[in-house]
């Protein structure tokens, strides 16, 4: 006997078949050992030929839907490219502006000969209002890169729906 | 595409005037601003009076934001960015809860000003010494106050 399975091509039941050829050999006089064996032969033969259909279909499918991932992707390259060279824009001022910039104000108020205590406050207020702009600067570049981010999964959502529908009318 | 290709083009436009900003606020410092450096000398033994002297400048500075804002924007939405950019600002800066958008930027920048103009009174005040220490510090925190409800009232009437 076949052994039991649900795998379905083109809306046929592997099971369903195998009851038909069963049901074609019981008029065939031969040995029922033999019978046997063949229906096996047979249904093992079939099994396999439907899985790797099947198989072959869900790779397709798979394969279509990657491929319009990366074309998507590819069509925003740009914008990813932008959204990363603003962000590494901002890292490099603020990274100047701690190692450099700051050290030239300090310098600056040492010179002028302001008190150090004077000068470590205005110092802090300097820092507070620099890095919140910088802050602000990041945060708006987040996003719009979360906006783009919603935008390409809204396109490949659409997308992989239109490959499962095409699949479908296919099959 | 179209969404985030516009987008684009007004994150750079806010973030230019981020940038010019901070611009502004370094060469200020480094170019020895009157702004910045009368007040280091003149209430390096005022602590009160030294407050003030900070946070008038940098509530001048986070108005200059205001004054460049049309160099750089020409749509509606770009505005609509600003404004929202500076309501945030305001929250960072006077720990506001994020309710809602600012009206137009001239109004908002007329209310810095007024406030920056009572900071300059109080300065003036403390210079001529017309004031006592004390009266000096409630004028402050009561300019401080004073401010606060006002931005919360503004607020309030966008709801």
């Amino acid at each position: 006997m076949p052994r039991r399975n649900n795998t379905t091509t083109g809306g046929l039941n592997m099971n369903d078949l195998m009851n038909e050829i069963s049901e074609l050999f019981s008029d065939v006089e031969m040995d029922s050992n033999v019978k046997r064996a063949l229906i096996k032969s047979i249904s093992l033969k079939l099994e396999n030929a439907v899985s790797l259909a099947t198989l072959q279909e869900k790779l397709k499918v798979l394969y279509e839907y990657e491929k319009n991932y990366l074309e998507l992707i590819k069509e925003y390259k740009e914008e990813i490219k932008f959204a990363a060279a603003l962000q590494e824009d901002l890292r490099k001022e603020r990274t100047k502006f701690f190692s450099e910039a700051l050290k030239e104000v300090s310098q600056t108020l040492k010179e002028a000969q302001v008190d150090s205590k004077v000068a470590s406050v205005w110092i802090k207020e300097l820092v507070d209002s620099y890095t919140k702009s910088l802050d602000l600067s990041s945060g708006l570049i987040e996003e719009h890169t979360l906006d783009m981010i919603g935008e390409i999964r809204q396109e490949a959502k659409k997308e992989a729906q239109a490959i499962r529908v095409k699949n479908d009318q296919h099959t | 595409m179209i969404n985030i290709h516009n987008e684009k083009n007004e994150l750079i436009d806010i973030l230019k005037i981020l940038k010019e900003g901070r611009k502004k606020l370094l060469e200020d410092f480094l170019n020895r601003d009157p702004l910045i450096f009368i007040p280091i000398f003149k209430y390096e033994n005022s602590p009160t009076a030294m407050n003030i002297a900070i946070e008038n400048y940098f509530i001048s500075w986070i108005n200059y934001h205001f004054h460049i804002w049309k160099k750089y924007i020409n749509s509606k939405t770009s505005k609509e960015i600003f404004l929202k950019t500076m309501d945030a600002f305001f929250c960072k800066y006077f720990g506001e809860a994020k309710k809602n958008k600012f009206p137009n930027p001239e109004f908002i920048s007329d209310l810095i000003e007024k406030k920056r103009r009572l900071l300059q009174k109080l300065l003036d005040a403390e210079d001529k010494d017309t004031f006592n220490f004390n009266t000096l510090i409630m004028e402050y925190e009561k300019d401080k106050a004073l401010f606060q409800r006002q931005i919360s009232k503004l607020k309030k009437e966008r709801m």
